[in-house]
């Protein structure tokens, strides 16, 4: 009896350990979770590396991968930034007007796929208007209605990425008027996500999340298996003194890519009884109004979904559903009165 | 003496095998109640510049918590979590009012402050 009993705590250790090299050899850990966040590129930065179980990512090496995807994010930030003054691109705003300025591979390839968005939604979408920006001075303590007579002024000068001239084989960039800036913070955020995206799938990652300033991009599956991903829309008129409104609006459930959401709600001023927020129409020099409070584009690359996000929102009902159907992306549309419209293939349940 | 039980494997092997077995069902078990636990209760965590300041389970022990940061007083009711008051111009943080789940976080850039309700966080 005795022998049979230290028999079976032999083989039960035996089995055990078996088990437990398997477990090890087969990278079957417990869910990884890391995360972190850091304030860069005017907004926070927050990725989630959540991986499920048979991945190569274990909790030490999500940080090393996460150290190199910040790293990744101040780097873009140096290269495009409208507002650090040693960045590229204020280099190139400050020396562009009339000369043909050299620019890193890196950003060209990202002002040119912004060029493309800028023809595509016919100046929709505009990375020049840094000057007619800084004017209205959202975001600082200088937010006003400018002086109609200086938002004229840069009108007549030329305003519009037609004053952009890219010469892809010296990799040069031009201005052709006074009055143009770049300003790259309606597509820098979204290629930023698509980056780090690739680079956590390089580096063997199987679910992210990476949140910049409210431009999700998912990666992979759900730490939940088979369920899809599920990102709220902000409700663009929560009252915060209603405590029985909704904050969020909607749900989207997708199986992933980038759901990035412009609004007139966050960056804004209100004087005299009008809301005057920073997505302007270069047509007009103002905040565009095309009759959307909120646009939601979701899309496999996080760069289109930044980039068209912004033209939608100046399209408006006139022509921005067409726009983001053509380029096969998904949307959410919600108007003054609080009404979706949701194309096609898109699931999204409305908060009660 | 009847017929002996016919083993496939031998005896203590068998035994064995069937102790680790019940070791784990009985994980798989405490993972599932442990998640369901997770779900039920929410856990906050609540940045200041890049680091974890506090983390908060949405529960009953923690309602009307408040913590006073020096520009945001950030407050738990009703099993949702929020910034009440705060002294940045745009207020952003405060107008995206109070969370339960992980769909919305709440950020108030000037100030650095940034709450989120993560999975499996506590």
């Amino acid at each position: 009896m005795e022998i049979v009993t230290k028999r079976i705590i032999r083989r039960v250790i035996a089995v055990f350990g078996a088990f437990l090299l398997w477990r090890t050899l087969s990278g079957c850990a417990a869910v990884v979770n890391v995360e972190r966040t850091d304030f860069l590129m005017n907004t926070v930065a927050h990725i989630t590396i959540r991986d499920a179980p048979k991945t190569k990512v274990d909790e030490q090496n999500a940080e090393q991968i996460l150290d190199e995807a910040f790293t990744l994010l101040r780097e873009i930030e140096q290269l495009c930034s409208a507002k650090l003054p040693e960045s590229e691109l204020t280099f190139i705003n400050e020396n562009a007007y009339e000369h043909d300025v050299p620019v890193s591979d890196e950003l060209f390839g990202l002002i040119a796929a912004a060029y493309h968005y800028c023809e595509l939604s016919g100046g929709a979408f505009d990375i020049t208007l840094g000057k007619l920006s800084d004017l209205w001075g959202f975001g600082t303590e200088n937010e006003n209605i400018p002086d109609s007579k200086a938002i004229s002024s840069l009108l007549t000068q030329g305003v519009g990425y037609e004053y952009l001239v890219l010469d892809t084989n010296a990799g040069t960039i031009r201005f052709t008027s006074p009055a143009i800036k770049l300003d790259l913070g309606g597509i820098a955020k979204g290629y930023a996500s698509d980056r780090v995206r690739d680079l956590l799938v390089r580096r063997g990652v199987r679910s992210a999340v990476i949140d910049l300033g409210g431009n999700i991009l998912l990666v992979g599956i759900p730490d939940s298996g088979n369920n899809p991903w599920r990102v709220g829309i902000k409700n663009p008129r929560f009252d915060e003194t209603d405590k029985s409104g909704k904050n969020i609006f909607a749900v989207a459930e997708l199986s992933g890519g980038a759901v990035v959401t412009s609004g007139d709600y966050e960056r804004f001023f209100i004087e005299n009884g009008a809301r005057y927020h920073h997505i302007l129409d270069r047509s007009t020099g103002y905040p565009a109004s095309g009759g959307y409070v909120s646009v939601s584009i979701l899309d496999a690359s996080a760069t289109e979904a930044d980039a068209l996000s912004t033209a939608c929102f100046v399209l408006g009902t006139d022509g921005a559903a067409d726009l983001a159907g053509s380029l096969g992306a998904g949307y959410i549309f919600i108007d003054e009165n609080m009404t979706a419209e949701v194309s096609d293939g898109i699931k999204a349940e409305m908060a009660d | 003496m009847g017929l002996k039980p016919k083993w496939l494997i031998n005896k203590p092997t068998a035994i064995a095998v069937m102790v680790i077995a019940a070791v784990l069902l009985a994980s798989v078990i405490t993972i599932l109640f442990t998640k369901n636990q997770s779900m039920k209760n929410p856990v906050a965590v609540i940045y200041q510049d890049r680091q974890i300041i506090a983390t908060v389970p949405l529960d009953a022990e923690h309602e009307n918590f408040v913590l006073e940061l020096p520009h945001n007083r950030i407050a738990v009711h009703d099993g949702k979590i929020g910034v009440e008051w705060a002294d940045c111009p745009d207020q952003i943080c405060v107008h995206t009012g109070f969370i339960d789940n992980g769909l919305l976080p709440i950020v108030c850039l000037p100030n650095k402050v940034e709450i989120r309700i993560l999975p499996y966080a506590g």
